[in-house]
């Protein structure tokens, strides 16, 4: 403890040192997604790379009349963003270190994976529906 | 080894990010019209396309393998040295074969 701190309360002391008593909900969100993207990437990896990634416009929207494509590629968008956003907020707290920049960027990749998600599924959805 | 397996799963993880966000360009395409979804197929149908394709399918079979050893760490198996080695060698073996399938058929070899 540094000795010209003597004046501070104990709280002033400690503030910022210590856990932010969220490292958990973070690890679990992320073990959750990674869990559920073992069988829902595998799925998508198998869907894009060999049916849908090389298919030209009709073949491809026929495959997401299909209601369990459609349901499994919302899962995937949702889940997918979750775990991005997850992963990156991690990479950016581990190499940016200037409070205000680290900041901006996991909230900006938050913002911008939401939204995003939210425009694929409703992409996703206007398609199932045949608009 | 280790080392490079670790920052692996964290570059193919960024690499997978952006990946994302084009398939998700891509579904948006799909729902806006044959015309924006032609630039995207255009594209695809490229050398570089093709190039793109494989690369993110190395990083998604690597990214999917890793994923995996690291959630049987979570589960507190596999930290003795030898079961590291060998774990990480079935990464690499898992993701090399899959990634050569996958790049099979997207340049239409077979």
């Amino acid at each position: 403890m540094n000795q010209n701190e003597g004046l501070k309360s104990d709280l002033a002391r400690v503030r910022g040192l210590g856990s932010a008593k969220s490292g958990t909900g973070h690890w679990v969100g992320m073990h959750y997604t990674s869990l559920a993207l073992v069988p829902l990437g595998v799925w998508f990896a198998f869907s894009m790379f060999i049916c849908i990634g090389t298919a030209d416009y009709a073949a491809a929207r026929a495959w997401f009349q299909s209601p369990i494509n459609s349901a499994l590629m919302i899962l995937f968008i949702l889940v997918g963003a979750h775990h991005a956003v997850s992963g990156l907020q991690v990479v950016v707290e581990d190499y940016i270190h200037a409070p205000f920049c680290k900041h901006a960027k996991i909230i900006g990749t938050r913002f911008l994976f939401a939204a995003l998600a939210v425009l694929a599924t409703l992409s996703v959805l206007k398609i199932f529906l045949g608009l | 080894m280790t080392s490079v397996l670790s920052i692996l799963h964290r570059l193919s993880g960024v690499v997978l990010s952006a990946g994302f966000v084009l398939v998700l360009g891509w579904v948006v395409a799909l729902a806006y019209g044959p015309n924006a979804y032609g630039y995207v197929y255009g594209f695809i149908q490229t050398v570089w396309g093709k190039i793109f394709l494989s690369g993110f399918a190395a990083a998604f079979f690597y990214h999917l393998a890793a994923g995996v050893r690291h959630l049987l760490w979570d589960a507190g198996w596999g930290f003795k040295l030898p079961q590291v080695y060998a774990t990480g060698t079935v990464v690499l073996v898992f993701a090399s074969l899959a990634t050569a399938v996958v790049a099979i058929r997207i340049w239409g070899l077979a």
